[in-house]
């Protein structure tokens, strides 16, 4: 179809970038946005890299192998991808009803703490019960520390934004607390707890290494996440909560419950992963458990666009980028953390790429001229005026 | 058809798709210097589009403009302006917090002498008798008020061709009556004002021509004086319409609503609506005329759950429901086509046949035990539905934000409605749906009726309620007056009622 009837010449007008109200970014689209921002965010690292005169190829030929290179590598990757994804699914859940649950790192703690309370009180039960006690134990720690701002929230209306990140605190320094007080092991003398009884450790699932059964269970977890939201009626309730709370409740769904609900699941997913850390890598709480990830489930589930399987992507892409900057430093002698850089790079590319994504080029006509013409009249009357 | 002087604006072979479908089609359309002319059709007839594509809010696949002659392509409101032509959207865009001055001369260039400017703010709204004081604060005028804000806003910055989006939508018939007026008096200095519509009164009121689309393309465009309604409507949807009304069979039936005393509180926990006693019963149409803000969506909400009343019983068919939720008044037998329907009524992020199950999701003909969600019968059903209620979208994972008010409607009812409800509450069924889809909506409620099924119909449209009502209540700040046999009273009375509160 012809743009005008007359012709004009190419390029007489300047072009223009405008930003169309009617347009949403297609799905390929978006792949495109996500895949340019990871290569940008790379290539804006490497030239940072130029500039601290590291050998660049050299530098991410080191960050893949030390993800991906050999078994042990990778089993630290998919180590470091578990708890990620559990608690990037938890804050899934949540997201998906609209409710801001930022208190993954307390919910994460909680359910560390609970499950090594647990195992070191109720000491060794028989062999086939102590894993599921444990499993039990995570989701009900995380699950717990999330029914407070849950109730403040679903009662009185109270932002759970400020309530779940003020858990965040109380969590940390209740386990500092612990670890070096009620809780500190009288036979280490270090601030950490006893070591677990045996039978309360997740079984290795790959033998000889040190992957355990925690990434099974994360990868259950993403199964079960994926089936709730888009074939249950619980899901369709969530997500019509998230979407259109006035709508939902014309529906008949119980804002209070829905909001209940994913505020649980959301903490108990995140107890799940603290679970994991204590009972398949450390086997004893102690300060630092969750790694350092704090709010990384939040980047994780929002880079995987609320969506189970896109989260699994980004969890194992955010660990094998911090698994093989470790290995970066010891070849090149960048610091691990220069990682983050490129990290944080990638996630403003693709927030940038949301917003572009809306533009479209076109070129413009004499209206504008036109324009420009009665601007300069306008200049005129204003000084009249003034 | 041009005598020797140029039309103001001329638009030719105006083309424009959205996604596959041509929402204008080689559309020609002209306005001269100090005519009204109406711009008439269906929601999604393609009105909106055209002059969105005039404001530069669009561009046109293809076709031309020109303004007093000359070729010009707008690609900016901005543009526009520049050019003479202003427009007044359906929702208003003013600051509440600013001065109407303030939100006049907000995002004009250069600096402003605030005072000067109001006082040619004034100036100009005193010549076409538009009476707007500069000095007030937006957020607390009356629509009506806001809108001359906004036309004042197009005039001051010199439009000399006004477009008025469904301008009397808002509006009481009072002011709608003075804002006829000016656009008279716009004209009689020359000036040009467009009035996009779906209302046939609104079309034939003030106007010198009528241009009707329908489904993209230009049908006709008419001198308003050799034309009528009955040839408008015939234009405009394609074939001939016979008015529904209300059979008026005057047995009364069993009590289906009783409402006894019930008072609501509104956002602000004031009283919105107050001790209001009615019952409807089965198989007739209880309207409840009222201006909108009257405290009828408070009652509405009240009775069909979704609002806590502060005092008083609800009972439907002899079952006390007073503070049950939505989802008990359902299986007790409610429907409930709601206010707003885009933002109650359904999902918008939803596709249409996810909106088809919103609240029946958990029955198990939808979901296995409740829970898990049977996609083979949900998608039949959806198909079956669509079929059988003439819902027209492109497929059932159409989503809602695309499906025109009329076809939103459909879906609403349909879904309410094959729950066999015995009671429905519909408030504003019609509100801003084209002729078509509002015929649809009242032989639907009518035929309701005849079942035997029990509807409390709230409205601001008088002429509605009066032709599907048995019974007809008038809300006033809050307070119900009636309800009175429909024989007993007529627009006149009830127009009183609804803006002084008395019974007269």
């Amino acid at each position: 179809m012809t743009m005008t009837t007359r012709p004009r010449p190419l390029g007489a007008y300047p072009v223009r970038i405008r930003r169309q109200r009617d347009l949403i970014p297609s799905r390929s689209r978006r792949l495109a946005i996500f895949v340019s921002s990871v290569i940008l965010g790379l290539l804006i690292g490497a030239l940072l890299m130029a500039i601290m005169r590291v050998d660049v190829l050299t530098a991410y030929r080191s960050l893949v192998s030390g993800a991906f290179g050999n078994s042990d590598n990778l089993v630290a990757t998919l180590l470091k991808t578990a708890p990620l994804l559990l608690a990037g699914l938890g804050v899934l859940v949540a997201f998906r009803a609209g409710i801001y649950n930022i208190g993954n790192q307390g919910q994460f703690l909680a359910g560390a703490l609970c499950s090594t309370w647990v195992a070191l009180h109720v000491g060794t039960v028989s062999g086939a019960l102590g894993v599921p006690l444990m499993v039990v134990s995570g989701l009900a720690g995380g699950a717990l520390w999330a029914l407070v701002p849950a109730l403040l929230r679903a009662v009185w209306g109270i932002n759970e934004i400020i309530t779940t990140l003020m858990f965040n605190y109380v969590a940390v320094y209740l386990i500092d607390y612990l670890v070096t007080g009620p809780m500190q092991s009288a036979s280490l003398g270090v601030p950490e707890t006893d070591f677990l009884p045996s039978g309360m450790q997740l079984p290795i699932i790959a033998p000889g290494t040190q992957l355990h059964a925690g990434f099974l269970l994360a990868i259950i977890a993403m199964l079960l996440i994926y089936v709730l939201i888009f074939h249950t009626s619980i899901g369709y309730e969530i997500r019509a909560v998230g979407h259109n709370p006035r709508a939902a409740q014309y529906g008949g769904v119980s804002l209070r419950r829905t909001i209940v609900g994913v505020m649980l699941l959301s903490g108990a997913l995140s107890g799940l992963a603290g679970m994991g850390e204590i009972t398949g890598v450390h086997h004893q709480l102690l300060d630092g458990v969750d790694g350092g990830f704090e709010y990384t489930p939040i980047v994780v589930a929002l880079l995987g666009v609320l969506n189970p399987f896109g989260v699994a992507v980004a969890a194992l892409g955010f660990a094998a980028l911090s698994v093989g900057a470790d290995n970066m430093q010891t070849v090149v002698g960048l610091p691990s953390s220069f990682i983050s850089i490129i990290q944080a790079l990638i996630v403003l590319f693709i927030l940038a790429g949301e917003y572009l994504g809306r533009l479209t080029i076109e070129r413009r006509g004499p209206a504008s001229e036109s324009r420009e013409a009665a601007e300069a009249e306008t200049t005129q009357t204003r000084e009249v005026k003034l | 058809m041009m005598d020797g002087q140029p039309p103001f604006l001329e638009m030719r072979g105006i083309t424009k798709a959205f996604g596959g479908v041509l929402a204008n089609d080689h559309i020609d359309f002209d306005v001269q210097p100090g005519e009204v002319h109406a711009l008439l059709g269906e929601n999604g007839a393609g009105k909106t589009t055209l002059m969105e594509i005039l404001y530069g809010l669009y561009t046109a696949d293809a076709g031309d403009i020109f303004v007093e002659g000359k070729h010009v392509h707008i690609h900016s409101p901005l543009d526009a302006m520049h050019l003479g032509i202003g427009m007044v959207h359906q929702h208003f865009m003013l600051i509440p917090v600013f001065s109407v001055c303030e939100n006049i001369v907000l995002g004009m260039p250069g600096r402003h002498d605030l005072r000067r400017a109001a006082e040619e703010i004034r100036e100009l709204s005193q010549r076409f008798g538009l009476e707007v004081d500069p000095q007030a604060r937006t957020g607390g005028l009356p629509v009506g008020m806001q809108q001359r804000v906004e036309i004042v806003r197009a005039l001051y910055r010199g439009a000399r061709l006004l477009v008025l989006d469904e301008p009397t939508a808002v509006l009481t018939p009072i002011e709608s009556a003075t804002l006829m007026r000016f656009v008279r008096s716009m004209a009689s200095e020359g000036h040009s004002v467009i009035i996009i519509t779906h209302k046939l009164e609104e079309a034939t009121e003030a106007s010198d021509r009528v241009t009707v689309l329908r489904r993209g393309r230009k049908v006709a465009t008419l001198p308003t004086r050799e034309t009528d309604e009955r040839e408008l409507s015939r234009l405009m949807v394609g074939r001939d319409l016979e008015p529904a009304t209300s059979q008026r069979h005057d047995e009364a039936g069993p009590s289906c609503l009783t409402v006894e005393h019930l008072s609501v509180r509104g956002e602000r926990g004031a009283l919105s609506c107050k001790d209001a006693c009615f019952e409807v019963r089965c198989g007739e149409v209880l309207g409840v005329a009222g201006v909108s803000g009257n405290g009828q969506s408070e009652l509405a909400e009240a009775i069909a759950g979704l609002r806590q009343p502060a005092e008083g019983r609800v009972s439907l068919l002899g079952v006390d429901v007073t503070g049950w939720g939505p989802r008990a008044l359902m299986h007790a037998g409610m429907a409930h086509v709601p206010e707003d329907r885009k933002a109650t009524g359904c999902v918008g992020a939803f596709n249409l046949v996810e909106n088809l199950i919103l609240g029946r999701h958990r029955e198990s003909s939808f979901a296995q035990r409740g829970l898990v969600l049977r996609r083979r019968a949900i998608r039949d059903f959806g198909e079956r539905t669509v079929q059988e209620f003439d819902i027209r979208a492109a497929g059932l994972d159409t989503a809602i934000s695309v499906l025109s008010g009329g076809n939103v409607q459909k879906l609403i009812l349909a879904r309410e409605l094959q729950r066999n409800p015995k009671l429905l509450v519909a408030v504003e069924p019609t509100r801003g749906l084209d002729v078509g889809a509002i015929e649809y909506v009242h032989r639907t409620i009518l035929g309701l009726c005849d079942q035997g099924v029990a509807v409390l119909l709230f409205s601001s449209d008088l002429s509605e309620v009066f032709a599907l009502s048995n019974r007809i209540a008038a809300m006033y700040h809050g307070r119900l007056l009636g309800p009175f046999p429909v024989a007993e009273v007529d627009t006149e009375r009830i127009g009183y009622m609804m803006t002084r509160g008395v019974a007269a």
